[in-house]
Protein backbone atom coordinates (compact mmCIF):
# COMPACT_ATOMS: atom_id res chain seq x y z
CA UNK A 1 0.00 0.00 0.00
CA UNK A 2 0.75 3.41 -0.49
CA UNK A 3 3.44 5.44 1.96
CA UNK A 4 1.37 8.24 3.34
CA UNK A 5 3.69 11.53 3.19
CA UNK A 6 3.87 14.98 2.62
CA UNK A 7 6.73 17.20 1.14
CA UNK A 8 6.77 20.80 1.84
CA UNK A 9 8.67 23.27 -0.48
CA UNK A 10 8.50 26.59 -1.15
CA UNK A 11 7.46 28.95 -3.54
CA UNK A 12 8.10 32.39 -3.13
CA UNK A 13 6.28 33.21 0.41
CA UNK A 14 3.74 30.46 -0.48
CA UNK A 15 4.11 26.61 1.40
CA UNK A 16 3.11 24.02 -0.92
CA UNK A 17 2.31 20.66 1.04
CA UNK A 18 2.21 17.73 -1.32
CA UNK A 19 0.16 15.42 0.80
CA UNK A 20 0.58 11.41 -0.54
CA UNK A 21 -1.13 7.64 -0.05
CA UNK A 22 -4.31 7.90 2.67
CA UNK A 23 -5.45 10.28 4.51
CA UNK A 24 -7.40 9.02 7.68
CA UNK A 25 -7.36 9.18 11.03
CA UNK A 26 -4.18 7.40 11.84
CA UNK A 27 -2.39 9.79 9.00
CA UNK A 28 -4.23 13.11 9.65
CA UNK A 29 -2.37 14.02 13.08
CA UNK A 30 0.99 13.84 11.00
CA UNK A 31 -0.25 16.52 8.65
CA UNK A 32 -1.76 18.37 11.55
CA UNK A 33 1.56 18.26 12.75
CA UNK A 34 3.28 19.65 9.73
CA UNK A 35 0.19 22.54 9.76
CA UNK A 36 1.29 23.94 12.68
CA UNK A 37 5.21 23.76 12.07
CA UNK A 38 4.24 26.40 9.11
CA UNK A 39 1.90 28.31 11.35
CA UNK A 40 3.86 28.73 13.75
CA UNK A 41 6.79 29.94 11.59
CA UNK A 42 4.46 32.38 9.95
CA UNK A 43 4.10 30.77 6.63
CA UNK A 44 0.19 30.68 5.82
CA UNK A 45 -0.17 31.12 2.59
CA UNK A 46 -0.61 27.44 1.75
CA UNK A 47 -1.62 25.21 -1.18
CA UNK A 48 -2.23 21.48 -0.56
CA UNK A 49 -1.05 19.82 -3.82
CA UNK A 50 -3.38 16.58 -3.90
CA UNK A 51 -2.50 14.82 -7.10
CA UNK A 52 -1.00 11.76 -5.64
CA UNK A 53 -3.43 11.91 -2.38
CA UNK A 54 -5.54 8.19 -2.94
CA UNK A 55 -7.82 8.70 0.00
CA UNK A 56 -9.19 11.24 2.29
CA UNK A 57 -11.97 10.46 5.19
CA UNK A 58 -13.41 13.33 7.45
CA UNK A 59 -10.25 13.03 9.91
CA UNK A 60 -8.22 14.88 7.20
CA UNK A 61 -11.00 17.18 6.27
CA UNK A 62 -11.16 18.52 9.98
CA UNK A 63 -7.81 19.26 9.73
CA UNK A 64 -7.97 21.64 7.00
CA UNK A 65 -11.15 23.30 9.16
CA UNK A 66 -9.17 23.26 12.37
CA UNK A 67 -6.74 25.76 10.57
CA UNK A 68 -8.32 27.76 7.75
CA UNK A 69 -9.89 30.56 10.34
CA UNK A 70 -6.17 31.05 11.84
CA UNK A 71 -4.15 31.33 8.49
CA UNK A 72 -7.35 33.64 6.54
CA UNK A 73 -6.83 35.72 10.21
CA UNK A 74 -3.29 36.48 9.38
CA UNK A 75 -3.85 37.16 5.73
CA UNK A 76 -3.19 33.99 4.49
CA UNK A 77 -5.27 31.08 3.21
CA UNK A 78 -5.68 26.99 2.24
CA UNK A 79 -5.87 26.17 -1.10
CA UNK A 80 -6.06 23.36 -3.31
CA UNK A 81 -4.57 22.20 -6.24
CA UNK A 82 -4.83 18.93 -8.35
CA UNK A 83 -7.21 16.55 -6.91
CA UNK A 84 -8.08 13.34 -8.19
CA UNK A 85 -11.86 13.47 -9.56
CA UNK A 86 -12.07 10.74 -6.28
CA UNK A 87 -11.09 12.68 -3.91
CA UNK A 88 -12.68 16.14 -4.92
CA UNK A 89 -15.97 14.10 -4.68
CA UNK A 90 -15.68 13.87 -1.25
CA UNK A 91 -14.71 17.84 -0.62
CA UNK A 92 -17.56 18.40 -2.98
CA UNK A 93 -20.16 16.35 -1.05
CA UNK A 94 -19.41 18.52 1.77
CA UNK A 95 -19.44 21.61 0.38
CA UNK A 96 -16.10 23.05 0.67
CA UNK A 97 -15.92 24.77 -2.92
CA UNK A 98 -18.06 26.88 -1.35
CA UNK A 99 -15.41 28.55 1.38
CA UNK A 100 -11.79 26.97 -0.55
CA UNK A 101 -10.42 27.73 -3.81
CA UNK A 102 -9.51 24.80 -5.66
CA UNK A 103 -7.28 24.75 -9.14
CA UNK A 104 -6.63 21.68 -11.45
CA UNK A 105 -2.46 23.20 -11.26
CA UNK A 106 -0.28 24.23 -8.37
CA UNK A 107 1.06 26.92 -10.14
CA UNK A 108 -2.37 28.63 -10.29
CA UNK A 109 -2.68 28.03 -6.97
CA UNK A 110 0.32 29.54 -5.87
CA UNK A 111 -0.51 32.81 -8.58
CA UNK A 112 -3.32 33.33 -6.43
CA UNK A 113 -1.80 34.81 -3.49
CA UNK A 114 -0.88 38.50 -3.72
CA UNK A 115 2.37 39.05 -4.28
CA UNK A 116 4.93 38.91 -1.75
CA UNK A 117 6.25 43.21 -1.66
CA UNK A 118 2.80 43.87 -1.83
CA UNK A 119 1.80 42.12 1.32
CA UNK A 120 4.96 43.16 3.05
CA UNK A 121 3.90 46.41 2.54
CA UNK A 122 0.49 45.51 3.67
CA UNK A 123 1.93 43.94 6.58
CA UNK A 124 3.57 46.95 7.81
CA UNK B 1 -17.24 -12.44 6.36
CA UNK B 2 -15.68 -11.58 10.00
CA UNK B 3 -13.15 -9.05 10.84
CA UNK B 4 -12.49 -8.11 14.50
CA UNK B 5 -10.09 -5.57 15.64
CA UNK B 6 -9.10 -3.49 18.37
CA UNK B 7 -9.80 0.37 18.45
CA UNK B 8 -6.52 1.41 17.01
CA UNK B 9 -6.58 4.04 13.93
CA UNK B 10 -3.79 1.90 12.66
CA UNK B 11 -6.14 -0.95 11.36
CA UNK B 12 -8.07 1.29 9.20
CA UNK B 13 -6.13 0.71 6.24
CA UNK B 14 -6.56 -2.70 6.76
CA UNK B 15 -9.96 -3.30 7.19
CA UNK B 16 -10.49 -0.77 3.77
CA UNK B 17 -8.03 -3.14 1.68
CA UNK B 18 -9.96 -6.14 2.97
CA UNK B 19 -13.27 -4.71 1.63
CA UNK B 20 -11.56 -3.42 -1.70
CA UNK B 21 -10.17 -7.38 -2.55
CA UNK B 22 -13.54 -8.58 -1.05
CA UNK B 23 -15.92 -5.96 -3.83
CA UNK B 24 -12.78 -7.36 -6.42
CA UNK B 25 -14.04 -10.66 -6.09
CA UNK B 26 -17.17 -10.97 -6.16
CA UNK B 27 -17.86 -8.20 -8.70
CA UNK B 28 -19.16 -5.03 -6.68
CA UNK B 29 -18.63 -1.61 -8.61
CA UNK B 30 -15.52 -0.01 -7.96
CA UNK B 31 -16.82 3.25 -7.57
CA UNK B 32 -19.85 2.43 -5.49
CA UNK B 33 -17.10 0.01 -3.14
CA UNK B 34 -14.96 2.81 -2.71
CA UNK B 35 -18.32 5.18 -1.27
CA UNK B 36 -18.92 1.94 0.95
CA UNK B 37 -15.42 2.08 2.11
CA UNK B 38 -15.01 5.46 3.18
CA UNK B 39 -18.76 5.29 5.03
CA UNK B 40 -17.44 2.35 6.94
CA UNK B 41 -13.52 4.02 7.43
CA UNK B 42 -16.06 6.73 8.98
CA UNK B 43 -18.43 4.38 11.05
CA UNK B 44 -15.07 2.70 12.86
CA UNK B 45 -13.85 5.93 13.43
CA UNK B 46 -16.35 7.34 15.30
CA UNK B 47 -16.37 4.22 17.41
CA UNK B 48 -12.63 4.49 18.17
CA UNK B 49 -13.06 8.36 18.72
CA UNK B 50 -16.55 8.33 20.92
CA UNK B 51 -17.65 5.26 21.49
CA UNK B 52 -14.19 3.98 23.19
CA UNK B 53 -12.64 7.70 23.48
CA UNK B 54 -10.04 6.92 21.69
CA UNK B 55 -8.38 4.01 24.15
CA UNK B 56 -6.58 1.44 22.05
CA UNK B 57 -7.11 -2.30 23.25
CA UNK B 58 -11.33 -2.61 22.77
CA UNK B 59 -12.79 -4.86 20.77
CA UNK B 60 -14.83 -4.31 17.53
CA UNK B 61 -16.25 -6.59 15.31
CA UNK B 62 -17.35 -6.61 11.56
CA UNK B 63 -19.90 -8.38 9.48
CA UNK B 64 -19.72 -7.90 5.86
CA UNK B 65 -21.58 -9.83 3.33
CA UNK B 66 -20.85 -8.43 -0.26
CA UNK B 67 -22.76 -9.48 -3.55
CA UNK B 68 -21.98 -8.30 -6.67
CA UNK B 69 -25.42 -5.91 -6.69
CA UNK B 70 -24.79 -4.86 -2.97
CA UNK B 71 -22.63 -4.76 0.09
CA UNK B 72 -23.48 -4.49 3.18
CA UNK B 73 -21.84 -4.59 6.45
CA UNK B 74 -22.62 -4.71 10.61
CA UNK B 75 -20.50 -3.09 13.06
CA UNK B 76 -20.27 -3.94 16.76
CA UNK B 77 -18.81 -2.22 19.61
CA UNK B 78 -19.31 -2.23 23.51
CA UNK B 79 -18.21 1.19 24.19
CA UNK B 80 -20.40 4.49 25.23
CA UNK B 81 -23.97 4.57 23.59
CA UNK B 82 -25.36 7.33 22.34
CA UNK B 83 -28.26 8.96 20.58
CA UNK B 84 -28.10 8.94 17.13
CA UNK B 85 -31.48 10.44 16.47
CA UNK B 86 -30.47 14.28 16.54
CA UNK B 87 -27.05 13.60 14.98
CA UNK B 88 -28.69 11.63 12.12
CA UNK B 89 -31.41 13.96 11.54
CA UNK B 90 -29.12 16.68 11.12
CA UNK B 91 -26.94 14.98 8.77
CA UNK B 92 -30.10 14.31 6.56
CA UNK B 93 -30.35 18.42 6.46
CA UNK B 94 -27.00 18.79 6.09
CA UNK B 95 -26.63 21.69 3.97
CA UNK B 96 -23.37 23.80 3.99
CA UNK B 97 -19.46 23.19 5.61
CA UNK B 98 -20.14 23.91 9.43
CA UNK B 99 -17.45 26.86 10.29
CA UNK B 100 -15.73 24.56 13.41
CA UNK B 101 -13.97 21.11 12.83
CA UNK B 102 -16.05 18.08 12.68
CA UNK B 103 -19.36 16.79 12.06
CA UNK B 104 -18.77 15.93 8.49
CA UNK B 105 -18.15 11.74 9.45
CA UNK B 106 -22.45 10.87 9.38
CA UNK B 107 -23.21 13.64 7.33
CA UNK B 108 -20.75 11.51 4.53
CA UNK B 109 -21.64 8.37 5.69
CA UNK B 110 -25.69 9.63 5.16
CA UNK B 111 -24.27 10.64 1.48
CA UNK B 112 -22.47 7.33 0.48
CA UNK B 113 -24.99 5.01 1.36
CA UNK B 114 -28.27 3.27 0.62
CA UNK B 115 -29.04 3.10 4.39
CA UNK B 116 -27.26 3.78 8.11
CA UNK B 117 -28.98 2.63 10.56
CA UNK B 118 -27.43 3.14 14.25
CA UNK B 119 -29.20 0.54 17.30
CA UNK B 120 -27.41 1.23 20.18
CA UNK B 121 -28.47 -0.96 23.71
CA UNK B 122 -26.79 1.30 26.09
CA UNK B 123 -24.86 -1.01 27.91
CA UNK B 124 -25.21 -3.96 26.05
CA UNK B 125 -23.45 -3.20 22.91
CA UNK B 126 -23.88 -1.48 20.15
CA UNK B 127 -24.32 -1.64 16.18
CA UNK B 128 -24.30 0.28 12.95
CA UNK B 129 -25.53 -1.63 9.43
CA UNK B 130 -24.23 0.50 6.49
CA UNK B 131 -25.80 -0.54 3.19
CA UNK B 132 -24.99 0.14 -0.28
CA UNK B 133 -26.52 -1.49 -3.95
CA UNK B 134 -24.24 -0.79 -6.95
CA UNK B 135 -25.26 2.16 -8.78
CA UNK B 136 -27.22 1.54 -11.56
CA UNK B 137 -25.31 2.25 -15.09
N1 LIG C 1 -20.12 5.47 17.33
C1 LIG C 1 -20.39 6.57 18.08
N2 LIG C 1 -20.44 6.47 19.42
C2 LIG C 1 -20.68 7.55 20.17
N3 LIG C 1 -20.91 8.79 19.67
C3 LIG C 1 -20.89 8.95 18.34
C4 LIG C 1 -20.63 7.85 17.47
N4 LIG C 1 -20.69 8.28 16.21
C5 LIG C 1 -20.97 9.60 16.29
N5 LIG C 1 -21.09 10.02 17.56
C6 LIG C 1 -21.43 11.39 17.99
O1 LIG C 1 -21.95 12.09 16.87
C7 LIG C 1 -21.16 13.25 16.58
C8 LIG C 1 -21.09 13.47 15.08
O2 LIG C 1 -20.30 12.48 14.44
P1 LIG C 1 -19.56 12.83 13.10
O3 LIG C 1 -18.80 11.65 12.65
O4 LIG C 1 -20.54 13.42 12.15
O5 LIG C 1 -18.56 14.01 13.50
P2 LIG C 1 -17.22 13.94 14.35
O6 LIG C 1 -16.80 12.52 14.50
O7 LIG C 1 -17.42 14.73 15.58
O8 LIG C 1 -16.18 14.71 13.41
P3 LIG C 1 -15.57 14.18 12.03
O9 LIG C 1 -16.27 12.90 11.68
O10 LIG C 1 -15.86 15.27 11.04
O11 LIG C 1 -14.13 13.99 12.27
C9 LIG C 1 -19.84 12.99 17.25
O12 LIG C 1 -19.17 14.19 17.61
C10 LIG C 1 -20.24 12.17 18.47
O13 LIG C 1 -20.67 13.03 19.51
MG1 LIG D 1 -16.65 11.27 12.82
Amino acid sequence: MDEFGIKVSQQGDVSVLRVKGYLDAHTAPELEKRMQELISQDRVRLVMELAELEYISSAGLGVFMAYVDEVRGRGGDIKFSSLTPRVYTVFDLLGFPILYEFFPETGEAVKRFPHADSADRGRA
Amino acid sequence: MDVNITSEFRHLARVRSLIEERADSVGFDRAAASEFILALDEALTNIIKHAYHSQPGHPIEIHLSMQSDEAYAEITDYGDAFDPDPVVSAAQHYKELPKHRGGLGIPLMERLLDAVEFDIRPGVRNVIRLRKRRKVA
